[in-house]
């Protein structure tokens, strides 16, 4: 069964129920661009606003899906095979008791892959204190490329008290899907 | 050597703010340059580069005093290299000679925004006053901003 099929085969009602128990706010599958992301940010800012989070809470949730984003659409790899275009990415957010989780996915080459999960792990492991020397460091160095600096990475490892899971799923030999899993608690 | 001169006129400085950028505005009256709204936008580089340039300019006619104020509501994490390197020319200002005072605003209970602000102390040489607005004036203040 394709993709497709097993989308055709889905009761639009499982899918809105699945969405509710997930209490998911956004979901965006596709390509990001420069008009889409503002328009995304000011929904989900927007939406957050009418609820009585902590304004800290709220302010990060956005901050990391800006990084997220521009993470993203810095970062999207062409897919020739794939119906929805170049550069598929996914992007969740949900609130669960605790606080909100960001979730996102996307395409990365496998010579990057390296890099990226190195770079994470480093940071897996620091304190709150040692995130925000090392972001003040970088910042003091200058280190910067044309695509970001990885200080999108510290930033969002800051804003959810290093709450922030990866995962590398090798595709093929040139593909792997890269996924993050950031909490932020209330 | 050709030098370039400035006329106190062609220092004013407006850039309106959009959904991804932040109303920059320079008055000669009051020596005061702004920065009101939010910095998100994907090409951060093109963005402040006029800022930059302008900057350049300002140097040339060796001002007396400049304010500079931040009133920021989301910064992404490329435009915080981008005001970093905006304050560092400003520092050189100071060290010509300008009397600088640096103040960054931020909405009371945005821990972060705060903690940015005293992020830059340890960034750059000249004193900022971090400065605690209520939901309120914050609001007022970025609203205003849209209307340019």
């Amino acid at each position: 069964m394709t993709v497709m099929d097993s989308f055709c085969n889905t009761d639009p009602y499982t899918i809105m129920t699945c969405v509710q128990r997930q209490r998911l706010l956004f979901s965006f599958s596709g390509n990001p661009s420069s008009d889409l992301n503002a328009s995304i940010i000011d929904h989900i800012e927007k939406q957050l606003r009418t609820t009585e989070d902590p304004l800290r809470v709220q302010k990060r949730v956005v901050n990391i899906v800006i990084e997220a984003l521009q993470n993203m659409y810095h970062h999207q790899h062409p897919l020739e095979d794939c119906f929805t275009g170049d550069g598929s990415t996914i992007l969740m957010v949900g609130r669960t008791s605790g606080g909100y989780i960001v979730t996102t996915g996307n395409y990365v080459d496998n010579d990057s892959e390296l890099s990226l999960d190195q770079r994470l792990r480093e940071l897996e492991i620091l304190s709150d204190i040692e995130l925000r020397e090392r972001h003040v460091a970088a910042l003091k160095s200058g280190l910067r490329t044309k695509k970001g600096a990885g200080l999108g990475l510290i930033e969002m490892a800051r804003r959810s008290n290093n709450n922030i899971q990866h995962k590398l799923t090798k595709i093929s030999n040139k593909l792997s899907f890269f996924s993050l899993h950031i909490e932020i608690k209330f | 050597m050709k030098t370039e001169t400035v006329e106190h006129n062609e220092l004013e400085l407006i850039i309106k703010s959009t959904a991804q950028t932040p109303l920059i505005k320079y008055s000669v009256e009051n020596s005061k340059l702004e920065f009101i709204g939010r910095s998100i936008p994907e090409d951060v580089a093109g963005f402040y580069e006029p800022v930059m340039r302008w900057l350049k300019k300002l140097a040339l006619t060796k001002p007396r005093r400049l304010k500079v104020e931040l009133l920021l509501d989301y910064v992404n994490s490329n435009s915080t290299k981008a005001i970093l390197d905006i304050l560092k020319t400003i520092e050189k200002l100071k060290e010509a000679g300008t009397i600088t005072e640096l103040v960054w605003y931020y909405e009371e209970d945005d821990e972060d925004m705060m903690e940015f602000g005293n992020d830059l102390l340890y960034l750059i040489k000249t004193p900022v006053k971090i400065i605690s607005l209520s939901e309120t004036s914050f609001d007022e203040r970025t609203d205003a901003s849209k209307l340019f």
